[in-house]
């Protein structure tokens, strides 16, 4: 151990196999990814992951931003791996298909709060949302989520009420969701990834087997 | 300074050029310190308090996100290459090439990430877990590190011992490795990354890489240095240092995605991750076994040591334990993985970094920490604060995991069980604060002494108008 | 400072090295075992194929399914802050569960559609508990009350509750809503729960399944029928 050269050269070669072996292999390996099509019982050509619509990709940043990734996971294990599949967050395990379009993915390390990756087909509805956003305790009343109240301001209604505006307590006031909150609510509803694909069966088909 | 002129004789010549370097980062890192545990005892508070601070500045996830970058890339790593290039010089017995570069390398390292703090409170964090400062501020980092590890490089080269003791292994080791590992993942993960799951598998890999192979090096350096001084004992075998030392390069960088096991990762990955995962133990028993001491080590710096030596046994066996798949399905997503990492960092990291320093600082200065009590109270207070923090995320989480994974509890009730451990570990991280605070102000009374006699004899002088009167 | 190794450790040495190169061995068959053949679209490490057991799948389409869905986002819009996402309520602030409500669980919606869309008000006892202190808005769409609930959201709203939580009773149609509301039309005031009970949950205002009647029964139904609308039904089985 006392050669220079030899300590060097060990230091670099273990370091570059472990980045060949993990990063340079797997983003071979799955670099090429693309999102697939297949046809549903409508005949319609369907992709996998959706496309977003803008507002949710915007809601995909604000959901970066504020961290929610801190408290929520957006990856459902397999059986054998978790009870994702018994709760009912997923009807198949998450596979990397599912996350193409996501820069950057927001996994998550932490279950504090449900699994999100369907949240949209579980209970994606836009007024839902923004009540749950605005305080989580209004909908579930032991719930430990901080919400973003700050995404909301409340207004005086001079006029028409803002569509899609929330009530407060008072009569001629109401709580305006900002940009932001609309971005995130439609985010969240847009996740879902329970679609069929080659990696990951949905159950129904393993018994058709 | 007649005083410190007199004692400062106790270093070599070689060793001198290193002072203002090490000192300088020493003192960046305790700085760094204190502000990452303040941001991680919000954090956790956040978890069992929602409701307060209600501002987008103090979202769990970024205050969790600056708490982490602060303490890693602030702390853990000044703190850990100061020690380090302290023990180039002295073991390598050489002079700092250019300790000009080091000073200036921190001073860059600290304006990134002093402008890197509120960018992330303020949202402009990248969203990778690991990565979360922007790309430039990263590269300002970047350079800030080459700068002063440049110089550890150069004492390598110009060793003019026979032979080089463990420390410098390891040493070497951390420098370079940490040095490719961010440049890579800032290219591979920050400026291009990959799509969708590969982005979450590289920053993993510098995750892992960078706990492995930069800070638990660096630690181990200091830990293989001190502890047989500390003991008065070599080693107890010399067959299994080197062997530590290469089994922890084997194995350290291949632990990607024992973060994402269960993932949508295909299944190679995460079995070779696994399987690297626990051959770490190796390294783990072969360190702890050489170093640790069956008897309590009196001084300050032999109990931090010892400290250190226990965290990285019971937490680098836990990681071993828990990056098996069975594991796994009990303990992903819950506060355990919280507890093992924490356990890492502040006892290994940390304690080994103390441990170093409580003999290091008053060698380069030229007296000791002025107050024994103080010191007594940085160490007991960071032992019993850690050790509450940590038993209750580890019992709390492995509640937890259980309850979500083998019964059909729902989530709220699971919750609510675990508040009074998130609560605990509020408390826990509260107590080690208090522990470092206690430290900061032995420090702060240490620069007094300096300063308060050159003060004394400014004022006196500015008061009677004439020569001072020779300094005691 | 020359380390050099104590006697002594060499047993524990040797016990480190054999368990090190146990753990290298285990190491390499659990890589060689579980990787899938290193193929990049393979995700389950088990050896021998994907899992087979089937998790909860493969049952018959819900007829309820439509209704529920559009049920759950009217809930959202209306009853969620008050009733729960879990239809728990909230006991504290008077307002009664939906989960194993008796009133919900009855035979029939029609005392809950009356609820929903001109609400309640005063004590009312639901699954043996008294709840009384608090009031329940009208929730039926009309000119003074824009965001309510159209007739069809509020036949799958409650569907929706009844039918979820662990609730199992029958749906509820958009017709049954529309009839009750005729015999109701031009109620203002919400009901209070002795109205209420003296109301049938079931029956009355439902179109009448169509059940064989009695001979008799025919011809005094055929009786109240003028001679245009018999010669339209003749007509109708002749062409069938």
């Amino acid at each position: 151990m006392n050669h220079g050269p030899l300590l060097f050269f060990g230091v670099l070669a273990t370091l570059a196999a472990s980045w060949l072996g993990l990063v340079a292999v797997p983003r071979q390996q799955l670099g090429n990814l693309d999102a697939d099509l297949s046809t549903n019982a409508a005949n319609v050509v369907v992709t996998h992951p959706p496309a977003r619509s803008g507002e949710a990709t915007q809601g995909h940043a604000v959901y970066v931003s504020l961290g929610c990734a801190a408290c929520h996971t957006q990856q459902i294990r397999p059986e054998n791996g978790g009870s994702d599949l018994a709760r009912g967050w997923g009807q198949r395990r998450s596979v990397a298909r599912d996350y193409l379009r996501d820069q950057p993915v927001q996994l998550g390390s932490s279950r504090l709060g449900p699994d999100l990756a369907n949240y949209g087909e579980r209970l994606g509805t836009n007024g839902f949302n923004l009540v749950r956003l605005f305080d989580p305790r209004l909908v579930v009343t032991n719930s430990t989520c901080e919400g973003a109240p700050y995404l909301f301001e409340v207004r005086t209604v001079t006029g028409e009420p803002v569509a899609g505006a929330l009530a407060t307590g008072e009569s001629g006031r109401q709580m305006v969701p900002k940009a932001a909150a609309r971005q995130l609510a439609a985010y969240l509803a847009s996740l879902g990834s329970s679609a069929e694909v080659p990696e990951a069966h949905l159950p129904a088909k393993e018994e058709a087997k | 300074m007649s005083d410190s002129a007199k004692t400062s004789t106790s270093l070599e010549p070689h060793e001198q050029t290193a002072r203002g370097p090490v000192l300088n980062l020493l003192a960046g890192a305790l700085v760094w310190l204190l502000v990452g545990l303040a941001l991680t005892c919000l954090a956790s508070l956040k978890l069992h308090a929602p409701g307060c601070l209600p501002f987008s500045w103090a979202t769990t996830g970024r205050l969790q996100a600056a708490a982490a970058n602060v303490l890693l890339l602030g702390a853990a790593a000044q703190g850990g290459l100061g020690i380090a290039l302290w023990l180039l010089a002295h073991l390598g017995k050489t002079p700092l090439a250019c300790w000009g570069s080091a000073v200036l390398g921190t001073a860059i390292w600290n304006l990134a990430l002093t402008a890197g703090v509120p960018v992330l409170l303020l949202g402009g964090s990248t969203g990778i877990p690991g990565l979360e400062l922007p790309g430039s501020l990263g590269l300002i980092i970047l350079l800030g590190y080459l700068l002063v590890g440049a110089n550890g490089v150069a004492a390598i080269a110009n060793c003019r011992r026979d032979g080089y003791a463990p420390a410098q292994w390891f040493i070497l080791g951390a420098v370079l490795w940490f040095a490719w590992i961010y440049s890579t993942s800032l290219v591979t993960t920050v400026f291009f990354p990959g799509r969708g799951v590969l982005t979450a598998l590289s920053a993993g890999w510098f995750t892992q890489g960078s706990f492995w192979l930069f800070f638990a090096p660096l630690a181990l350096a200091a830990l293989y240095h001190y502890v047989p001084e500390l003991t008065g004992n070599s080693l107890r075998s010399s067959e299994l240092a080197p062997l530590a030392f290469w089994s922890l390069a084997l194995f350290g960088g291949w632990t990607a995605a024992t973060g994402i096991v269960g993932g949508p990762l295909p299944a190679w990955v995460i079995t070779v991750s696994v399987a690297a995962g626990m051959l770490l133990a190796i390294p783990v028993l072969l360190a702890t076994v050489n170093l640790l001491s069956p008897f309590g080590l009196g001084s300050t710096a032999g109990r931090f040591a010892q400290f250190s030596l226990l965290a990285f046994l019971f937490g680098g066996l836990g990681k071993a334990l828990t990056s098996l798949r069975c594991a796994n399905e009990l303990l992903h997503f819950t506060r355990f993985e919280v507890a093992l990492n924490e356990l890492l960092l502040f006892g290994f990291v940390f304690g080994a970094i103390f441990a170093a320093a409580y003999v290091l600082v008053p060698k380069l200065v030229g007296r000791r920490l002025p107050n024994g009590a103080l010191a007594n109270a940085h160490v007991a207070l960071s032992a019993l604060g850690l050790v509450i923090a940590v038993a209750a995320y580890a019992i709390g989480g492995w509640k937890q995991g259980w309850a979500l994974n083998f019964t059909s509890a729902d989530l709220l009730s699971i919750n609510a069980e675990l508040k009074p451990f998130l609560r605990l570990h509020t408390a826990g991280l509260a107590v080690f604060l208090l522990g470092q605070v206690a430290f900061g102000a032995n420090v702060v009374l240490l620069v007094a002494s300096f300063v308060l006699p050159v003060g004394r004899t400014l004022v006196a002088e500015v008061i009677t108008g004439s020569a001072p009167a020779p300094a005691k | 400072m020359n380390p050099h190794s104590r006697s002594g450790f060499g047993l524990l040495n040797s016990v480190l090295l054999t368990g090190s190169v146990g753990l290298l061995l285990w190491g390499g068959l659990y890589v060689g075992t579980y990787s899938g053949r290193f193929d990049g679209n393979e995700f389950s490490e088990l050896p021998y194929g994907r899992p087979a057991k089937v998790v909860g799948g493969g049952a018959a389409a819900d007829p309820l399914d439509a209704q529920k869905k559009a049920g759950l986002i009217a809930y959202g819009k209306s009853c969620v802050a008050c009733h729960q996402a879990d239809g728990n309520g909230n006991p504290s602030l008077n307002i009664p569960p939906l989960t194993g409500s008796d009133w919900v669980l009855a035979d029939g919606p029609n005392r809950m559609i009356r609820i929903v869309a001109h609400g309640m008000q005063g004590p009312v006892k639901v699954s043996g508990q008294v709840y009384q202190g608090n009031a329940m808005n009208p929730w039926l769409k009309t000119a003074d009350n824009p965001a309510g609930l159209t007739e069809q959201e509020i036949a799958d709203v409650l569907t929706y509750v009844r039918n979820s939580w662990g609730n199992k009773a029958g749906g509820v149609t958009a017709e049954q809503v529309k009839a009750v509301l005729g015999e109701t039309a031009g109620r203002t005031d919400a009901w209070t729960a002795e109205e209420l009970d003296k109301i049938p949950a079931s029956g009355g205002g439902t179109a009448p399944a169509p059940t064989a009647l009695t001979p008799d029964q025919l011809k005094e139904a055929l009786k109240k029928l003028s001679a245009d609308e018999l010669k339209a039904i003749l007509d109708g089985l002749k062409a069938n």
